[in-house]
């Protein structure tokens, strides 16, 4: 997937982003490249995201998605989009507090029906969650749901990987295995991933680092 | 699972009351059509139940007139003073002939003759549409009779004297001879009864028929009419039974009292059925509104879900199954109440000696069936453009 951003400024940053920041300046973000949106709070790395997963629309300037202006994206195409193209990881991680570990990652997983069970009960296995998945998410710590919502998010098939600060509330030791399976996932998948961190770039190698 | 994340806040206390409430109105409006048919279906003169009433007016007979041979006729001022009474919609006033006349019909292989009168009235006053009523000369002469007269033979004379019944139909198929004379000229005509009146107990020919007979054979001058008809639009206002009284008329007050009775029954039922459209409406206006607070309750949920990935219309298809079963839900309660109600409303009037159909009429079913679709629409539309203003607002 080929993402352009073309003079986008964002309405709220208008005249207070600095000289390096990628606002306002034409980019591309291809895969399968990895980009790291590096930079302190309040700079706008969540505020990228969303709009590449048209979140918001509070922005001048274009943005295109394989030549496409998403301006012109219906609800069916974002609804298309977000089953088979884009898959994001909220900061805010939007579990279902009422559910269990399991139910929410399953809403994700038999929306597209690209991932078996036992792949799902692999990753879960791999980030050690796979005991809590019949508990509500509610009761669990905001580590243990920050990998539930990241196994969720990669229920699905998708050309670019937009993950924001998925790691905030992880030890390192399980920083360094969600990074196996994200990249994992982004190789057999051939795409590109945009993570936004707080400046540190654990694991992974980044083929570019974004200012904003 | 969803149907977890975005049905389960429901308030079942407020969602009974509408449930209840929709129930209530749609029973009503449904109940009190059906107790119209049924009372249609016990009134004789069905029309009577939604015509206006038509009432023949005399003056009473007194032995002044028997003696001195004056005539009973209504002046014209009278007939204008009796138009300004509240609630009489129009007066015609009756003709009759001033001609001798007779008439003969073949009656098991012999001619009877028999005196005759004929009387008139203005076309509009009728209740049957009879064929070349529109007469010109040389032409058959067409006579209305009261079906009383019809009646009378069949169930008083022919009974008693050995003689067959008569069918309307029958008596319509036999050809008549209509002699009248008078200024000196006697002329035969053909003529056939062209139908049977409930309304005006009177002999009656076509008014271009009479107008042409009285000017050719007429003996004395127009002495104005005896009988008028008058057309009530309101048989409850007592301000005509209380005129007729007053000027010492004459007329049939008992058909003003069940007229009197319908209109009473038929403003009853109206009221019932604006109350229970009301309730309907209202209770269409509650669910309005609940969907309102279910789909703001789960505002969180469903605006995820969208963001995961889910199309409006997925989600908008749990709600769609919800209120389907919501409505089959109503609509067996009422089908269910309706049809106990109806076998005991039978039972009831059974009891009483009234026959009435025991099944409740198509009529009800299809306008239950109308505003219950209604009613899923309007839910149906409100809910999805809520659904949807949730996914267009990013």
């Amino acid at each position: 997937m080929n993402i352009q951003l073309k003079q986008l400024i964002p309405n709220p940053l208008k005249g207070t982003y600095g000289e390096e920041s990628i606002w306002g300046k034409t980019a591309e973000l291809s895969s399968p490249s990895y980009y790291l949106v590096n930079a302190a709070s309040g700079k706008g790395k969540s505020t990228l995201l969303s709009y590449i997963y048209g979140l918001r629309k509070d922005f001048s300037g274009q943005l295109m998605m394989d030549e496409h202006d998403i301006a012109g994206f219906s609800l069916r195409d974002w609804s298309d989009v977000r089953k088979t193209k884009l898959a994001m990881m909220f900061q805010d991680l939007r579990l279902f507090d009422e559910l269990t570990a399991l139910e929410n990652i399953n809403i994700k997983r038999q929306l597209t029906n690209d991932v078996s069970m036992d792949e799902m009960m692999k990753m879960t296995d791999v980030l050690g969650v796979s005991e809590l998945l019949n508990r509500p998410v509610k009761f669990l710590s905001m580590g243990q749901q920050q990998r539930v919502a990241l196994v969720r998010t990669l229920m699905q098939p998708f050309e670019c990987l937009l993950l924001d600060e998925p790691f905030s509330h992880i030890d390192a030791k399980n920083i360094h295995k969600a990074e196996q399976l994200i990249d994992e996932a982004c190789k057999k998948n051939n795409a590109s991933l945009i993570l936004t961190s707080l400046g540190e770039s654990y694991g992974l190698h980044y083929n570019e680092t974004i200012a904003v | 699972m969803i149907k977890k994340l975005i049905l389960a806040k429901q308030s079942y206390l407020q969602l009974s009351i509408v449930m209840f409430g929709s129930l209530f109105g749609l029973l009503l409006v449904m109940a009190s059509l059906q107790f119209f048919l049924d009372f249609k279906q016990l009134i004789v003169n069905k029309e009577d139940l939604i015509s206006p009433q038509f009432l023949v007016v005399n003056k009473r007979v007194n032995i002044l007139n028997t003696l001195t041979g004056g005539k009973n006729t209504f002046t014209e001022s009278e007939i204008k003073a009796f138009e300004q009474v509240p609630s009489v919609e129009k007066i015609g006033s009756f003709k009759a002939n001033r001609f001798k006349a007779k008439a003969a019909f073949d009656f098991m292989g012999n001619s009877v003759y028999t005196d005759m009168f004929f009387e008139a009235v203005p076309d509009t006053f009728l209740d049957v549409k009879a064929d070349n009523w529109d007469w010109k000369e040389g032409q058959n002469v067409p006579i209305i009779l009261p079906v009383d007269y019809i009646n009378l033979y069949n169930f008083g004379f022919a009974p008693s004297q050995g003689l067959p019944q008569i069918s309307q139909g029958t008596a319509k198929m036999a050809p008549l001879k209509i002699k009248i004379s008078g200024q000196g000229k006697e002329v035969e005509l053909p003529g056939n009864i062209a139908g049977f009146t409930h309304r005006i107990n009177s002999i009656l020919v076509p008014e271009s028929f009479l107008d042409y007979a009285n000017a050719t054979y007429g003996d004395s001058e127009d002495a104005g009419s005896s009988r008028i008809v008058v057309v009530t639009n309101d048989p409850s206002n007592t301000a005509l039974s209380d005129y007729i009284k007053e000027r010492a008329y004459e007329t049939n007050l008992e058909l003003l009292k069940s007229g009197k009775l319908n209109s009473i029954l038929k403003i009853i039922l109206s009221v019932l059925l604006l109350i229970g459209s009301v309730i309907v409406l209202l209770s269409v206006l509650g669910f309005v509104q609940y969907s309102q607070l279910l789909v703001s309750n789960s505002r969180y949920e469903i605006k995820t879900l969208l963001h995961l990935g889910y199309h409006h219309l997925d989600i908008f298809k749990y709600y769609l199954r919800f209120y389907a079963i919501l409505s089959v839900v109503i609509a067996l309660f009422a089908v269910l109440m309706l049809w106990i109600g109806k076998f005991y409303f039978n039972q009831m009037m059974t009891a009483r000696g009234f026959e009435i159909d025991g099944a409740v009429d198509a009529w009800v079913w299809i306008t239950g069936t109308v505003m219950l679709c209604g009613f899923m629409v309007i839910n149906s539309v409100n809910l999805f453009r809520m659904v949807r203003r949730l996914a267009q607002a990013v």
